[in-house]
Protein backbone atom coordinates (compact mmCIF):
# COMPACT_ATOMS: atom_id res chain seq x y z
CA UNK A 1 0.00 0.00 0.00
CA UNK A 2 2.63 2.44 0.59
CA UNK A 3 4.41 1.65 -2.88
CA UNK A 4 1.21 2.45 -4.22
CA UNK A 5 0.48 5.72 -2.31
CA UNK A 6 4.05 6.73 -3.32
CA UNK A 7 3.19 6.57 -6.76
CA UNK A 8 -0.41 8.41 -6.13
CA UNK A 9 1.95 11.03 -4.41
CA UNK A 10 4.01 11.79 -7.48
CA UNK A 11 0.94 11.40 -9.74
CA UNK A 12 -0.95 13.79 -7.84
CA UNK A 13 2.13 16.27 -7.36
CA UNK A 14 3.09 16.36 -10.71
CA UNK A 15 -0.44 17.36 -11.81
CA UNK A 16 -0.86 19.99 -9.38
CA UNK A 17 2.57 21.23 -10.10
CA UNK A 18 1.70 21.11 -14.21
CA UNK A 19 -1.96 22.23 -13.35
CA UNK A 20 -1.09 25.36 -11.50
CA UNK A 21 2.06 26.08 -13.55
CA UNK A 22 4.03 26.60 -9.73
CA UNK A 23 7.49 25.12 -11.84
CA UNK A 24 9.94 27.87 -13.28
CA UNK A 25 9.76 28.24 -17.15
CA UNK A 26 13.57 26.98 -17.13
CA UNK A 27 11.97 23.28 -15.72
CA UNK A 28 8.77 23.74 -18.27
CA UNK A 29 10.81 23.76 -21.31
CA UNK A 30 11.85 20.64 -20.95
CA UNK A 31 11.50 18.01 -23.27
CA UNK A 32 9.66 15.45 -20.98
CA UNK A 33 8.65 13.25 -23.60
CA UNK A 34 12.40 12.37 -23.85
CA UNK A 35 13.51 12.30 -19.92
CA UNK A 36 10.04 9.71 -19.92
CA UNK A 37 11.79 7.69 -22.72
CA UNK A 38 15.22 7.61 -20.80
CA UNK A 39 13.68 6.52 -17.71
CA UNK A 40 11.67 3.80 -19.11
CA UNK A 41 15.01 2.17 -20.20
CA UNK A 42 16.18 2.45 -17.07
CA UNK A 43 13.04 1.21 -15.67
CA UNK A 44 13.09 -2.04 -17.80
CA UNK A 45 17.02 -3.02 -17.10
CA UNK A 46 16.25 -2.86 -13.49
CA UNK A 47 13.07 -5.19 -13.85
CA UNK A 48 15.35 -7.42 -15.64
CA UNK A 49 17.91 -7.24 -13.42
CA UNK A 50 15.48 -8.63 -10.92
CA UNK A 51 14.34 -11.09 -12.76
CA UNK A 52 17.64 -11.93 -13.56
CA UNK A 53 19.00 -12.34 -10.00
CA UNK A 54 15.66 -14.46 -8.80
CA UNK A 55 17.17 -18.06 -8.60
CA UNK A 56 13.83 -19.90 -7.00
CA UNK A 57 11.94 -18.79 -10.15
CA UNK A 58 12.84 -21.95 -12.38
CA UNK A 59 12.13 -24.16 -9.10
CA UNK A 60 8.52 -22.35 -8.56
CA UNK A 61 7.57 -22.78 -11.99
CA UNK A 62 8.72 -26.80 -12.13
CA UNK A 63 6.85 -27.18 -8.51
CA UNK A 64 3.20 -26.36 -10.47
CA UNK A 65 0.76 -28.52 -11.24
CA UNK A 66 0.38 -28.08 -15.20
CA UNK A 67 -3.17 -27.03 -15.15
CA UNK A 68 -1.76 -24.01 -13.20
CA UNK A 69 0.12 -23.12 -15.98
CA UNK A 70 -2.96 -21.22 -18.06
CA UNK A 71 -3.90 -19.31 -15.57
CA UNK A 72 -1.84 -16.05 -16.11
CA UNK A 73 -3.06 -16.46 -20.30
CA UNK A 74 -6.90 -16.82 -18.88
CA UNK A 75 -5.95 -13.23 -17.28
CA UNK A 76 -5.24 -12.02 -20.33
CA UNK A 77 -8.69 -13.26 -22.45
CA UNK A 78 -10.59 -12.39 -19.22
CA UNK A 79 -9.08 -9.12 -19.38
CA UNK A 80 -9.87 -8.46 -23.33
CA UNK A 81 -13.36 -10.65 -23.46
CA UNK A 82 -14.85 -7.83 -21.18
CA UNK A 83 -13.18 -4.93 -22.00
CA UNK A 84 -14.20 -5.87 -25.87
CA UNK A 85 -17.63 -5.85 -23.88
CA UNK A 86 -18.03 -2.74 -21.93
CA UNK A 87 -16.59 -0.59 -25.07
CA UNK A 88 -19.80 -1.75 -26.44
CA UNK A 89 -21.55 -0.65 -23.40
CA UNK A 90 -20.10 2.84 -23.42
CA UNK A 91 -20.27 3.61 -26.83
CA UNK A 92 -24.17 3.03 -26.88
CA UNK A 93 -24.19 5.29 -23.50
CA UNK A 94 -22.50 7.84 -25.52
CA UNK A 95 -19.70 7.45 -22.53
CA UNK A 96 -17.07 7.47 -25.09
CA UNK A 97 -17.82 10.77 -26.57
CA UNK A 98 -15.25 12.96 -27.11
CA UNK A 99 -12.73 10.69 -26.56
CA UNK A 100 -10.29 9.22 -29.10
CA UNK A 101 -10.71 5.58 -28.13
CA UNK A 102 -11.76 2.52 -30.59
CA UNK A 103 -12.03 -1.37 -30.01
CA UNK A 104 -8.39 -1.71 -30.50
CA UNK A 105 -6.85 1.30 -28.55
CA UNK A 106 -9.28 0.52 -25.57
CA UNK A 107 -8.39 -3.41 -25.70
CA UNK A 108 -4.58 -2.38 -25.75
CA UNK A 109 -5.36 0.30 -22.72
CA UNK A 110 -6.71 -2.76 -20.55
CA UNK A 111 -4.01 -5.54 -22.24
CA UNK A 112 -1.15 -3.63 -20.33
CA UNK A 113 -3.00 -5.66 -16.99
CA UNK A 114 -1.55 -2.95 -14.30
CA UNK A 115 1.33 -1.98 -15.84
CA UNK A 116 0.63 1.72 -16.18
CA UNK A 117 4.74 2.94 -16.90
CA UNK A 118 5.00 1.03 -19.32
CA UNK A 119 1.35 1.18 -21.26
CA UNK A 120 1.61 4.90 -19.99
CA UNK A 121 4.67 5.79 -22.59
CA UNK A 122 3.95 3.71 -25.18
CA UNK A 123 0.53 4.33 -26.03
CA UNK A 124 1.00 8.34 -25.18
CA UNK A 125 3.93 7.51 -27.87
CA UNK A 126 1.78 5.78 -29.78
CA UNK A 127 -1.95 7.02 -29.66
CA UNK A 128 -1.54 10.58 -28.21
CA UNK A 129 -1.49 11.68 -24.69
CA UNK A 130 -5.37 11.20 -24.23
CA UNK A 131 -5.28 7.32 -24.67
CA UNK A 132 -1.79 7.43 -22.88
CA UNK A 133 -3.15 9.11 -19.55
CA UNK A 134 -6.41 6.81 -19.80
CA UNK A 135 -3.99 3.96 -19.61
CA UNK A 136 -1.83 5.41 -17.00
CA UNK A 137 -4.83 6.11 -14.96
CA UNK A 138 -6.69 2.44 -15.91
CA UNK A 139 -3.88 0.66 -15.16
CA UNK A 140 -3.27 2.22 -11.74
CA UNK A 141 -6.77 2.21 -10.70
CA UNK A 142 -6.59 -1.71 -11.36
CA UNK A 143 -3.66 -2.13 -8.94
CA UNK A 144 -5.13 0.35 -6.35
CA UNK A 145 -8.52 -1.66 -6.61
CA UNK A 146 -7.09 -4.82 -6.28
CA UNK A 147 -5.05 -3.24 -3.07
CA UNK A 148 -8.28 -2.29 -1.55
CA UNK A 149 -10.90 -5.10 -2.41
CA UNK A 150 -8.43 -7.60 -2.27
CA UNK A 151 -9.72 -9.09 1.13
CA UNK A 152 -13.42 -9.40 -0.53
CA UNK A 153 -11.93 -10.83 -3.94
CA UNK A 154 -10.34 -13.41 -2.04
CA UNK A 155 -13.39 -14.46 0.38
CA UNK A 156 -15.86 -14.62 -2.15
CA UNK A 157 -14.24 -15.74 -5.60
CA UNK A 158 -10.98 -17.16 -4.30
CA UNK A 159 -7.16 -17.15 -4.54
CA UNK A 160 -6.83 -17.34 -8.31
CA UNK A 161 -9.61 -14.73 -8.82
CA UNK A 162 -7.60 -12.23 -6.38
CA UNK A 163 -4.01 -13.08 -8.22
CA UNK A 164 -5.86 -12.31 -12.05
CA UNK A 165 -6.86 -9.39 -10.68
CA UNK A 166 -3.56 -8.04 -9.81
CA UNK A 167 -2.32 -8.80 -13.40
CA UNK A 168 1.13 -8.23 -13.76
CA UNK A 169 1.29 -6.42 -10.12
CA UNK A 170 1.21 -9.71 -8.26
CA UNK A 171 4.95 -9.67 -7.96
CA UNK A 172 5.66 -6.53 -6.73
CA UNK A 173 2.63 -3.97 -5.05
CA UNK A 174 -0.08 -6.57 -4.56
CA UNK A 175 2.19 -9.68 -3.60
CA UNK A 176 1.32 -8.64 0.07
CA UNK A 177 -2.16 -8.76 0.25
CA UNK A 178 -2.20 -11.97 -1.76
CA UNK A 179 -0.44 -13.37 0.63
CA UNK A 180 -2.26 -12.07 3.61
CA UNK A 181 -5.53 -13.47 1.85
CA UNK A 182 -4.78 -16.46 0.54
CA UNK A 183 -1.82 -17.80 2.73
CA UNK A 184 1.95 -18.57 1.64
CA UNK A 185 0.84 -21.37 -0.15
CA UNK A 186 -0.38 -19.13 -2.82
CA UNK A 187 3.38 -17.85 -3.49
CA UNK A 188 3.72 -19.96 -6.58
CA UNK A 189 1.23 -19.40 -8.56
CA UNK A 190 1.46 -15.71 -7.77
CA UNK A 191 4.93 -15.68 -8.71
CA UNK A 192 4.74 -18.01 -12.21
CA UNK A 193 1.48 -15.75 -13.06
CA UNK A 194 3.07 -12.45 -12.40
CA UNK A 195 6.20 -13.74 -14.36
CA UNK A 196 4.68 -15.27 -17.22
CA UNK A 197 2.66 -11.42 -17.55
CA UNK A 198 5.67 -9.39 -16.92
CA UNK A 199 7.76 -11.29 -19.90
CA UNK A 200 4.15 -11.06 -21.84
CA UNK A 201 2.71 -7.53 -21.46
CA UNK A 202 5.22 -5.86 -23.29
CA UNK A 203 4.99 -8.00 -26.35
CA UNK A 204 1.29 -7.86 -26.44
CA UNK A 205 1.37 -3.92 -25.98
CA UNK A 206 3.82 -3.86 -29.01
CA UNK A 207 1.85 -6.37 -31.33
CA UNK A 208 -1.65 -4.39 -30.80
CA UNK A 209 0.25 -0.95 -31.36
CA UNK A 210 2.04 -2.19 -34.96
CA UNK A 211 -1.35 -3.63 -35.78
CA UNK B 1 9.76 -0.70 -28.05
CA UNK B 2 11.98 -2.68 -28.93
CA UNK B 3 14.85 -0.85 -27.39
CA UNK B 4 12.76 -0.75 -23.84
CA UNK B 5 12.77 -4.90 -24.44
CA UNK B 6 16.13 -5.07 -25.40
CA UNK B 7 17.20 -3.04 -22.72
CA UNK B 8 15.14 -5.70 -20.10
CA UNK B 9 16.33 -8.90 -21.90
CA UNK B 10 20.23 -7.38 -21.30
CA UNK B 11 18.95 -7.07 -17.46
CA UNK B 12 18.00 -10.35 -17.48
CA UNK B 13 21.36 -11.28 -18.84
CA UNK B 14 23.17 -9.16 -16.35
CA UNK B 15 21.14 -9.80 -13.30
CA UNK B 16 22.07 -13.62 -14.15
CA UNK B 17 25.48 -13.21 -14.64
CA UNK B 18 26.09 -11.09 -11.07
CA UNK B 19 23.17 -12.43 -9.67
CA UNK B 20 26.19 -13.08 -6.19
CA UNK B 21 27.36 -9.68 -6.61
CA UNK B 22 24.48 -8.06 -6.61
CA UNK B 23 23.70 -6.53 -3.09
CA UNK B 24 21.66 -3.61 -3.74
CA UNK B 25 17.88 -3.60 -3.53
CA UNK B 26 17.11 -4.26 -6.97
CA UNK B 27 13.25 -3.64 -6.14
CA UNK B 28 13.93 -0.20 -4.38
CA UNK B 29 15.49 1.09 -7.88
CA UNK B 30 12.85 -0.12 -9.91
CA UNK B 31 10.20 1.52 -7.41
CA UNK B 32 12.70 5.26 -7.80
CA UNK B 33 12.73 4.71 -11.69
CA UNK B 34 8.89 3.97 -11.33
CA UNK B 35 8.16 6.97 -9.27
CA UNK B 36 10.38 9.74 -11.47
CA UNK B 37 9.07 7.73 -14.61
CA UNK B 38 5.63 9.08 -13.53
CA UNK B 39 6.73 12.53 -12.40
CA UNK B 40 7.74 12.63 -15.69
CA UNK B 41 5.07 11.08 -17.36
CA UNK B 42 2.30 13.73 -15.29
CA UNK B 43 4.56 16.81 -15.86
CA UNK B 44 4.12 16.18 -19.96
CA UNK B 45 -0.11 15.02 -19.62
CA UNK B 46 -0.15 18.13 -16.66
CA UNK B 47 0.67 20.68 -19.33
CA UNK B 48 -1.67 19.34 -21.42
CA UNK B 49 -4.25 21.87 -21.61
CA UNK B 50 -6.54 19.60 -23.52
CA UNK B 51 -5.90 16.19 -20.88
CA UNK B 52 -6.50 18.59 -17.99
CA UNK B 53 -9.60 20.06 -19.07
CA UNK B 54 -11.50 16.72 -19.53
CA UNK B 55 -9.75 14.80 -16.40
CA UNK B 56 -13.26 14.41 -14.59
CA UNK B 57 -14.07 12.24 -17.45
CA UNK B 58 -11.03 10.78 -18.55
CA UNK B 59 -10.99 9.64 -14.80
CA UNK B 60 -14.59 8.00 -15.27
CA UNK B 61 -13.97 6.29 -18.42
CA UNK B 62 -10.37 4.71 -16.66
CA UNK B 63 -11.96 3.70 -14.05
CA UNK B 64 -14.60 1.66 -15.56
CA UNK B 65 -11.93 -0.09 -17.82
CA UNK B 66 -10.38 -0.76 -14.48
CA UNK B 67 -13.33 -2.04 -13.20
CA UNK B 68 -14.25 -4.22 -16.56
CA UNK B 69 -10.22 -5.41 -16.78
CA UNK B 70 -10.84 -6.82 -13.26
CA UNK B 71 -14.05 -8.61 -13.58
CA UNK B 72 -13.05 -10.12 -16.58
CA UNK B 73 -10.40 -11.39 -15.20
CA UNK B 74 -11.98 -12.66 -11.65
CA UNK B 75 -14.81 -14.38 -13.63
CA UNK B 76 -12.50 -16.51 -15.75
CA UNK B 77 -10.65 -17.34 -12.64
CA UNK B 78 -13.60 -18.47 -10.75
CA UNK B 79 -14.27 -20.71 -13.84
CA UNK B 80 -10.93 -22.02 -13.75
CA UNK B 81 -10.58 -22.65 -10.43
CA UNK B 82 -13.49 -24.86 -10.50
CA UNK B 83 -11.67 -26.93 -13.23
CA UNK B 84 -9.03 -27.40 -11.22
CA UNK B 85 -10.69 -28.79 -8.68
CA UNK B 86 -12.42 -30.95 -11.02
CA UNK B 87 -9.09 -32.34 -11.57
CA UNK B 88 -8.05 -33.48 -8.52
Amino acid sequence: MKVSITLLGCFVVGVVLAFFSILPHSVLAFDFGTISNYLLYVLMFFVGVSIGVDESIVQIIKGLPKRALIGPFLTIVGTSVATIIVYYIMSVTGLLKGFDLSLKSTVTVNSALGYYSLSGILLTEAWGAQIGSIALLSNLFRELLTILFGPLISKYFGAHSLIASGGVTVTDTTMPIILKCCGNNAFALTMYSGIVINILVPFILAFLVSI
Amino acid sequence: MLIALGIMILGVIIGRLFRKKIKFSVSLVILISCCALLFAMVLKVGLDDHIMGNLSSLGVVSLLLALAAMAGSIILAVVFSKWMSKGK
